[in-house]
């Protein structure tokens, strides 16, 4: 971080407690004010649950631990932000000429500017210099040795804060996770036209159904449908939080297989039309964001890729959250593709049963938020992720489950498979993807485990599809259950696994997706409810 | 995390015939090769003779990554699919060539042809940002399988025009 980055640093968007080894009611600093190598300046607010309060009063000992704690902010700010590394214990060894002139009151704001005089090493030394209102109340020098050998593990976690769900049947999650437990399904029949001379199977949206929608969030004219949707999805989520979206310390994470591919039916449209990155520069900057947004692009799997994506970003420290959101708009480009495959099915699709006959296409948009936070009780994490390749085939799917075994086999880790609620399955219904499916449950030890689909409510969406079935998965774990697949009844696959039609119940609070895609990918996350381990 | 071998290709024009010119120097015996759309083959040839210069080199095993970038994604072979399926009296979609509608079967082919199960991951960005791009591979050694990545650029927005600049990071 150059001098300037540090000026034009946004200070307020730091979470004290991210920066900070202690823990309430022993935080003796409220916000990081300003840092640079020589001066770092924190505030308090002197409130009656801290503790060293007596009387009213802050004591003497809280006074030296809120220098200690402005040099603790400092040497956790150049962890986190510049080196990128975790939190370091620090000890105090030497407070000298430490002079108070009063007490501060709670309800006072006390402003603590540090002074590095020398640093060598590990060790610190600093003169301090702690202003309320009236003027300085406390000053000194201290001594703070780093003991690197010790990390302090911030309890802090990839919280999803909010979600949104754009379909044809509905555009909140809410609507869709009610649709999807009463047994609607999308999927309809679409007659042959000269363009596309083969009926199919889809589920579609019908694009006025959302004019209400584009115009209640400004969304002009200058969009694409697969922009809008996408847009459109993104503001409904981030209407369910406070974050500004155009803060640099937001990353947007764009998930698509195919993006505006459908522009190329029209010779006259500027090629950079077509471009994801384009897409996605145009879907940041209409929320006000500057960062350069993370484009995916990893056929079926991108919607869980650009999940993994995010958690490691935040994790990493590089942002304080990200937007994840995800869409594929279907068209003749791909829907004629998917028939001279002969991959698609004439009816609704019927994952993992034994007369399943391929798989029908769909479409949605899905967003998902993420914040890295200490989490709440409620609150979903996702936990780990993994991405594993076949090494086998650009199109067909593992005969041994090879990438889907060890994606599953990672992203579990020795999390017991009897805390699981369920796996979310990619559950295409063609003949290969399912049966490699349950190879790789198998081998992973997952038998036992029940197992949906969700394809069979929306078909496959493609770059939303690991957004979409990962949030109705903690829709479904919220209310207690486990949604049914809809369109199974005969188990058609060698390694027979625990799914059901219907909805059931659990108390469980993890679940696993999963999803394979052509390029011979596939990845594998765990999520959990209230976010320990 | 230090980069540790690097190719670069680069062809302005009458870059499908260099391409397979590269392939008989420098790979040869891979007859799928043949098969492969442009950006496919562009990744192959520059992961070759990347991969060439390793020694010992790397193969069957999970503990590499595959992260690569461009700008066009796949539209070499979307133009090349979209071509036959333009005129509906004139209808023919090839599936051989709708399976390379997708930036990503560059790291399948290269997954293919090395055993390598690791991660592999495809990214699409605007403009080359070779900071971002080095920050967005070194994700991968966030996952604790991940011992090196084999990272970087290859673009190709029609089957004459070649950009490949490949490296290994290692952890």
């Amino acid at each position: 971080m150059t001098d300037g980055q540090q000026k034009s640093f946004d200070f307020s968007k730091v979470e004290i407690g991210g920066i900070l080894p202690q823990r309430v009611p022993f935080v003796m600093v409220s916000r990081l004010v300003s840092f640079s190598y020589p001066r770092t300046v924190t505030e308090f607010d002197v409130a009656g649950e801290n503790a060293f309060i007596q009387d009213g009063k802050l004591l003497r000992e809280g006074l030296i631990e809120n220098v200690a704690q402005t040099c603790a902010a400092r040497i956790g700010f150049i962890n986190k932000y510049i080196l990128h590394k975790p939190v370091n214990i620090g000890y105090v060894c030497a407070v000298n000429d430490f002079r108070i002139s009063r007490s501060p009151r709670i309800g006072e704001t006390l402003v603590t500017t540090i002074d590095v005089t020398s640093e060598f090493g590990t060790i610190l030394v600093v003169s301090a210099e702690v202003c309320s209102d009236t003027g300085i109340i406390a000053e000194g020098s201290m001594t703070i040795a780093l003991d690197e050998s010790r990390t302090v593990e911030v309890p802090e976690a990839v919280v999803k804060i909010a979600d949104n769900i754009i379909s044809p049947l509905g555009t909140t999650t809410e609507a869709n996770y009610r649709a999807v437990l009463e047994g609607r399904s999308a999927l309809r029949h679409y007659p042959a036209t000269r363009e596309l001379p083969e009926a199919f199977f889809a589920s579609l949206i019908d694009e006025s159904s959302l004019s209400e929608g584009y115009a209640s969030f400004g969304i002009g004219n200058g969009y694409t449908r697969f922009e809008r949707r996408i847009i459109l999805s993104v503001a409904k989520a981030l209407a369910q939080t406070d974050l500004d979206p155009a803060s640099d310390r937001v990353l947007f994470v764009i998930s698509s297989t195919k993006g505006n591919v459908e522009l190329l039916e029209d010779p006259g449209e500027p090629i950079e039309n077509e471009r994801l990155g384009v897409s996605a520069l145009k879907i940041a900057s209409f929320f006000g964001n500057k960062v350069t947004p993370l484009v995916v692009s990893n056929a079926c799997i991108s919607g869980l890729c650009a999940q993994i994506a995010a958690m490691r970003e935040l994790t990493a420290g590089n942002f304080d959250a990200a937007v994840v959101t995800g869409s594929d708009v279907q068209s003749r480009f791909i829907i004629s593709g998917f028939q001279s495959f002969k991959a698609l099915s004439d009816e609704a699709c019927r994952p993992f049963d034994a007369d399943r006959k391929g798989l029908n296409l769909g479409e949605a948009a899905a967003t998902m938020i993420f914040k890295r936070k200490e989490p709440s009780e409620g609150d979903w994490c996702l936990l780990r992720g993994a991405i594993r390749n076949d090494a086998n085939h650009i199109s067909g799917p593992s005969r041994t489950g090879e990438g889907s075994f060890r994606a599953l086999r990672a992203a579990l880790g020795d999390f017991p498979s009897d805390e699981l609620a369920l796996v979310s399955v990619h559950g295409t219904s063609t003949a290969y993807n399912d049966e490699m499916e349950s190879i790789a449950l198998d081998r992973a030890g997952l038998v036992n485990v029940p197992v949906n689909s969700l394809k069979g409510y929306y078909g496959h969406t493609m770059g939303a599809a690991g957004i979409l079935e990962s949030i109705l998965s903690m829709a479904s774990i919220d209310d207690g259950k486990v949604l049914g697949t809809r369109g199974y009844s005969r188990c058609g696959v060698s390694c027979p696994v625990d799914m059901s039609p219907v909805p059931r119940k659990t108390d469980k609070k993890a679940f696993v997706k999963l999803l394979s895609g052509f390029g011979g990918c596939n990845a594998a996350a765990l999520f959990r409810k209230g976010g320990e381990r | 995390m230090k980069k540790v071998l690097e190719t670069r290709l680069s062809f302005g024009a009458e870059g499908a015939e260099k391409l397979v010119e590269l392939y008989r120097t420098h790979v040869g015996n891979y007859p799928k090769f043949f098969k492969m759309d442009p950006l496919c083959r562009l990744g192959f040839v520059a992961s070759e003779m990347l991969l060439n210069q390793e020694n010992p080199r790397k193969y069957d095993c999970e503990d590499r990554a595959i992260v690569l970038f461009n700008r066009s994604a796949s539209l070499a072979d979307d133009s090349a699919y979209q071509k036959t399926i333009r005129d509906p009296e004139d209808y023919y979609p090839s599936p051989a060539v709708f399976v390379y509608t997708l930036p990503n079967i560059v790291t399948g082919e290269i997954a293919i042809r090395n055993k390598y199960y690791g991660e592999s991951s495809f990214y699409v960005m605007e403009e080359r940002d070779d900071e971002l791009m080095m920050r967005t591979a070194a994700l991968a050694f966030r996952d604790p399988a991940i011992t090196s990545v084999l990272a970087g650029w290859v673009e190709c927005p029609d089957p004459e025009h070649y950009e490949a600049d490949l490296f290994i990071l290692e952890k």
